[in-house]
């Protein structure tokens, strides 16, 4: 599974935190997303099926879902206070925000209605009766007083108070009419407290209803900030549960938007994995990364019930997804890069032994020993990957020799197709940005003999590095 | 007493000098004349910091009376320490230490213990909040701490209170006083520059210099600038920044924000008066009247007369026009 910061490098977190909520109820659910297990893949389809509804929703009937957000937005989280309903006297701001909550159910439980949308797990209704108890001179007014029809002592203490008031402002008051003040305010204090006691024994009865209301609103909202999202960035409910697993013209949009801060544009990335290793080789700088980051943002979104970006996704029910790069939690933990790596590798392969089907994304494994046995050991898990038939893998490398292990070998382009000649003469400007015009970032199908592009020195050179390191380099 | 002075203030704000300075009984003079006038009043408070142990160590029962009808903005926490019958109205969110800011109506009389927010961006939401239930007028229990003079930029009116717990010396009382009220009786300022948002401003022949220090703006002042603007808190050394230039600032105004952003004594305020062409604010307030309490809380009153005639003599020398009363006529 991934990690908190793994979440937020792949660009998970981006996506949540650009899901609108608008009630608290729905900002829970999107801030620990659910990882649907293969036996809930019910669910999930129904959470894709309340998506689509919500998306024609949202095209068809703008202004009504609108008018539903509106509603929406006012909404507090009061589950505290309706779990005390049984156990304790909740006070009277508590009871003003439960008659709050009702008010608002009588609004959004017909406004929900008129969009149309057949939306599973969602029922919103409004609750007349516990409304009329918490407010039974049917005012229906936002505020909240304990009403005298609740008491005849109560209303009877009040009047009494009434008189009282009258009198002292009428004689400018005196100490006895001050003692009977006093003694009558703490009297309404206690009746009011039992009046509230009694109401609050009765409103347990409808506390089950009451949260499953809170319960739907957060789902509700939850579903049609997903759905605006992937109506925002065209973005497409993937089928989950297909035999292969294919993304195709996927992007990243935190990263796209940060390429975008720079003038510059995502190139969408395809792919289409078989179990067993896929391998992408490439060049420097190409983009392995952000394929890897990309397949792993989007494949998580499809098992967390979101729609992915991409033009078209299709995979089979995923029990995991793991991701092996630099950006791991315990990357600080002590062992050296390449130890941290190698524990991380193997709680891995321990963890997904003996599930169903899992996702495994390796980034430049084993980077940090020598090419030689570097080489050796991505071929070993190359190995390794196609002898288990529960894994989808991709190993992004540019070590020699692991392609042609491949069942699937992806390669970016990088400079290679790139004009020679304007090359050469854009190198003398030395940036990095020009660098990138010339990169070719798409991901190609291509034969596993294909070894990796060699274009480090040439990277090295359009980078401006010094002449004085360059001109050493001994296979120039 | 109070009702003929406050005419168009739609939110006065009481500020006492000390504790016992008599501000409840003229806010609750104040209550009790707008009430019998027919007007919904809202209250609330500026909150202080350590304002909860203050309630612990000082158990004294809430003291503010307000008939039925008026709309209070309270932390919720203080809500069981007054009397009134209450209707909820709203529950603001805002949070204070003694739990979330909420509006009550008051359904009889009674009384109430006011906590509001200590924010000036959430005090305004309250002040805001309270017109929308319906209020024809805002009474704001103020304070003035050590960090600032608390609400000229939500209220347009102020009565200032000082008591004999203030001061021993009733003859330093009344000067301290007479400053306070000398800030808040500040001109306001019509001239260029008054949209600038850098720290410190520059007008010169028509041209507004903006810039982060005084320093930076040296070559304008030499060259003789009509006003230099402040944004922001303007403290004693603002004022020798100011007084390091010498002589340069003869024909220039000082204009701050306003009268809540003046954190300086009085010593650095005479100074700058001398060295400058005067100091003015950006936003001003009316300052309605000056009460005195010559009872202290520690024992060492004052005659009640000497305190209330020193007090309209050191308003006087400082050009304040404000009425002078006594909180026992109150």
């Amino acid at each position: 599974m991934l990690d908190t910061k793994q979440l937020s490098e792949i660009g998970f977190r981006w996506v949540t935190d650009n899901t609108e909520l608008l009630t608290p109820y729905g900002q829970e659910l999107a801030r620990r997303p659910h990882f649907y297990k293969a036996e809930e893949a019910d669910a999930l389809r129904t959470e894709q099926d309340n998506m689509r509804e919500l998306m024609r929703a949202v095209l068809a009937n703008g202004d009504e879902v609108n008018a539903l957000m509106r509603l929406l937005m006012p909404v507090k989280d009061i589950r505290r206070s309706i779990s005390a309903l049984a156990e304790r006297t909740l006070t009277e701001v508590e009871l003003f925000e439960v008659k709050r909550f009702l008010l608002q159910l009588e609004l959004m439980a017909p406004q929900l209605k008129k969009l149309g949308t057949k939306l599973g797990g969602v029922s919103i209704t409004a609750m007349p009766k516990a409304l009329d108890l918490i407010d039974p001179d049917g005012t229906r007014s936002p505020s909240f007083y304990v009403s005298d029809r609740l008491s005849k002592r109560l209303s009877a203490i009040r009047a009494e108070r009434r008189k009282v008031d009258e009198e002292m402002r009428r004689s400018g008051g005196s100490e006895e009419l001050s003692i009977v003040r006093t003694r009558l305010a703490a009297e309404e204090e206690e009746e009011n407290a039992r009046v509230r006691t009694e109401l609050c024994e009765k409103l347990a009865a409808y506390r089950e209803e009451l949260l499953e209301n809170a319960a739907s609103i957060g789902r509700l909202d939850f579903a049609l900030g997903k759905a605006r999202l992937a109506i925002k960035y065209g973005a497409v409910i993937p089928e989950v549960g297909a035999r292969t697993l294919a993304f195709e013209g996927m992007t990243n949009p935190r990263i796209a938007e940060a390429l975008a801060d720079k003038g510059r544009r995502f190139v969408p990335v395809s792919l289409e994995l078989t179990r067993g290793a896929v391998v992408i080789t490439g060049a420097n700088m190409g983009g392995k990364s952000v394929a890897i980051k990309t397949l792993a943002l989007n494949a998580m979104l499809a098992m967390c019930g979101f729609a992915v970006f991409a033009e078209r996704a299709e995979l089979p029910v995923l029990d995991d997804i793991f991701l092996l790069s630099e950006d791991r939690e315990d990357a600080m933990s002590g062992l050296s890069s390449f130890g941290g790596e190698m524990k991380a590798f193997d709680g891995m392969l321990r963890a997904t032994e003996d599930k169903n089907t899992v996702l495994v994304l390796l980034d430049e494994f084993a980077r940090g020993t020598n090419p030689h046995e570097g080489a050796a050991l991505v071929r070993a898990a190359a190995r390794l990957f196609n002898a288990r038939s529960n894994a989808y893998s991709v190993i992004a490398t540019h070590f020699d020799g692991v392609a042609k292990l491949a069942r699937r070998h992806y390669q970016v382009a990088g400079l290679r197709n790139a004009d020679q000649e304007s090359l050469k003469a854009q190198m003398k400007s030395g940036s990095a940005d020009a660098l990138a015009r010339f990169m070719d970032y798409g991901l190609y199908p291509v034969s596993p003999d294909e070894e990796p592009p060699r274009d480090a020195v040439t990277i090295i050179r359009a980078l401006g590095v010094s002449d004085e390191f360059t001109k050493l380099i001994d296979i120039l | 007493m109070f009702y003929e002075l406050i005419g168009g203030v739609k939110t006065l704000s009481v500020i006492g000098m000390c504790k016992n300075a008599g501000k409840t009984t003229v806010l609750n003079s104040l209550i009790s004349e707008c009430e019998s006038m027919g007007e919904v009043l809202g209250l609330t408070s500026i909150g202080r910091d350590g304002e909860r142990s203050d309630l612990v160590t000082n158990t004294k029962k809430p003291e503010i009376f307000v008939r039925e009808g008026a709309v209070i903005a309270t932390a919720e926490g203080l809500l069981r320490e007054g009397d009134i019958s209450r209707e909820v109205l709203e529950a603001t969110g805002l949070p204070t230490p003694m739990g979330e800011i909420v509006i009550v109506r008051a359904r009889s009389a009674g009384y109430v213990q006011l906590g509001g927010a200590s924010i000036t961006e959430h005090q305004k939401l309250l002040r805001d909040e309270l017109f929308s239930f319906g209020c024809d007028r805002v009474l704001i229990d103020g304070a003035i701490s050590r960090k600032s003079l608390g609400t000229p930029t939500l209220a347009d009116g102020v009565i200032l209170s000082s008591g004999a717990s203030y001061d021993p010396d009733v003859a330093v009382n009344a000067e301290d006083t007479a400053f306070i009220a000398r800030l808040f009786s500040l001109p306001v300022y019509g001239g260029e520059g008054a949209g600038s948002r850098s720290r410190v401003a520059a007008v010169s022949e028509g041209e507004v210099h903006e810039a982060e220090s005084v320093n930076e703006l040296l070559p304008v002042i030499k060259g003789g600038a009509q006003a230099l603007i402040f944004r922001g808190a303007f403290t004693d050394s603002t004022a020798k920044e100011l007084l390091n230039t010498g002589k340069l600032l003869k024909d220039t105004l000082i204009v701050a924000e306003d009268a809540s952003r003046l954190l300086l004594r009085g010593a650095g305020f005479e100074k700058l008066m001398r060295f400058t062409k005067g100091f003015e604010v950006l936003k001003g307030t009316r300052l309605i009247a000056v009460t005195v309490n010559p009872f202290s809380a520690y024992g060492s009153h004052y005659s009640g007369a000497e305190f209330k005639d020193r007090v309209a003599d050191a308003l006087e020398r400082a050009g304040v026009r404000a009425p002078v009363m006594d909180v026992k006529n109150a």
